[in-house]
């Protein structure tokens, strides 16, 4: 081809590329992604397991929020007995907790709704935050679906089959505040709060004045509270804890909080999606 | 240049890109491994081969992410054509052109995908995505540069790379 040819060719790819990463509609170009993550199962697989094993066993464990430092032995030790002690009173406790247990009986397990699926790989942009599943059969895989991990909730799917987390920057999940007191989940007198991705495994609320969130701590739960869920099992589950709370330097009126969930969703190897 | 090669080239980098994904980020800064084999094709192969190679990788790139298709395939072949530009002027083998070129390859990335992420909102609505992190992954995508393209250039024979004089 001659090099005036090919200068035609390049330049109507590249017209092309900017043409369909700029106008036209995601719901048309989507329908291509969400097939290739499957043919690169023979390399991610097993690379993404080797890094899974060497993290594991060769990385830093985060501290939980809330904790700065990592516990000394006579603390976990003091720690063990007062449980001890505890365990013994919750038995006494069970015969009331029978009608907590009847309730979720009628729910069931977490198992029965969701089934198992693998995680091929994550997403290939630096600073997207997706996943790409393999194919399973007897799950619902329509846009707006959710996904969960025993942690809580992951995210949802999007068009093309990958899963959007709840980290993505620009993602969006309605949440209430709360914490466990005693085992009992206790809502707090905060409002229900917009929590955005903003990236790197966290999310944040930026809309809540200082006031708001008065009785809010580091180590607080937010759970699901999101009526775009329209499944009655996903709401309340767990989103992730607050890490940190200050005001906001441009707005000293208004909170920024921070919140991680309780575990890397980008690690993810098995994520659970709901059954058909 | 093989194309055969290339294509297996691409099959593991893209492959390995996103099996790592979570597990090599520090402080929220991840590689672009794929941008690395870019600048392998731009720097080795011919004009034409370096310019379709690396299209077609960004292209590849595109369907593994939530971009939408073409992002990657744009900012790659704007890559090539800038790391063809310098084919005559670096040492091709030496550490400091990999570092350099993997910061400034990296960087022209971070700006195409930050001015597709404010126009793009506006367009198809939605929310924008961060930017900040793309220049933090093109910083260490270039400390990742040497060892990689020091590595793939020691393969460079199997790919039988013709440029034109």
């Amino acid at each position: 081809m001659s090099q005036l040819r090919f200068n035609h060719v390049f330049l109507g790819l590249m017209g092309l590329g900017v043409v369909t990463s700029y106008f036209i509609p995601p719901w048309i170009t989507r329908r291509a992604e969400g097939k290739a993550d499957v043919l690169l199962v023979p390399v991610s697989k097993p690379v993404r397991a080797i890094a899974s094993g060497l993290i594991d066993k060769y990385g830093s464990k985060p501290l939980p929020p809330g904790q700065t430092r990592e516990r000394t032995h006579s603390e976990v030790f003091t720690e063990n007995e007062q449980l001890r002690q505890e365990v013994a009173w919750l038995t006494r406790q069970l015969e009331e907790l029978k009608l907590v247990e009847a309730e979720q009986k009628r729910l069931g397990s977490l198992l029965n709704y969701f089934k198992l699926v693998d995680v091929i790989g994550g997403d290939a942009t630096p600073g997207r935050e997706s996943l790409a599943l393999l194919p399973a059969t007897g799950v619902v895989t329509s846009v707006d679906a959710p996904v969960m991990c025993p942690e809580g909730l992951v995210g949802r799917f999007v068009e093309g089959g990958r899963v959007r987390l709840i980290t993505d920057p620009g993602s969006l999940v309605i949440g209430e505040f709360g914490r466990f007191e005693n085992g009992k989940w206790t809502p707090l007198s905060v409002p229900r709060a917009s929590v955005r991705g903003i990236g790197n495994n966290q999310m944040k609320v930026d809309h809540l004045t200082m006031k708001e969130i008065g009785p809010l701590k580091v180590g607080d739960f937010v759970v699901v509270d999101d009526p775009s869920f329209r499944d009655r099992i996903i709401q309340a589950r767990p989103l992730g804890q607050v890490e940190s709370i200050k005001p906001q330097p441009s707005k000293p009126l208004f909170a920024e909080i921070r919140i991680q969930p309780r575990t890397d969703l980008k690690k993810l190897t098995k994520v659970l999606v709901m059954k058909k | 240049m093989r194309w055969l090669t290339y294509f297996i080239l691409a099959y593991v980098a893209l492959g390995v890109q996103v099996a790592l994904k979570g597990f090599m980020d520090i402080r929220g800064a991840e590689p672009n491994l794929v941008l690395l084999v870019v600048i392998f094709l731009a720097v080795n192969a011919g004009r034409e081969p370096a310019l379709l190679g690396a299209f077609m990788l960004g292209l590849m790139q595109d369907l593994l992410t939530l971009n939408p298709l073409g992002t990657w395939a744009v900012a790659y072949g704007l890559v090539a054509m800038f790391v063809l530009s310098t084919q005559e002027v670096v040492y091709r083998e030496h550490p400091l052109t990999h570092f350099s070129l993997g910061l400034s390859s990296g960087i022209l990335c971070a700006v195409v995908l930050m001015i597709h992420g404010w126009i793009y909102p506006l367009i198809h609505g939605g929310g924008r995505s961060g930017a900040v992190g793309l220049f933090a992954s093109a910083i260490y995508t270039a400390i990742l540069a040497p060892i990689i393209l020091g590595v793939l250039q020691r393969m460079k024979k199997v790919f039988v790379f013709r440029r034109r004089t």
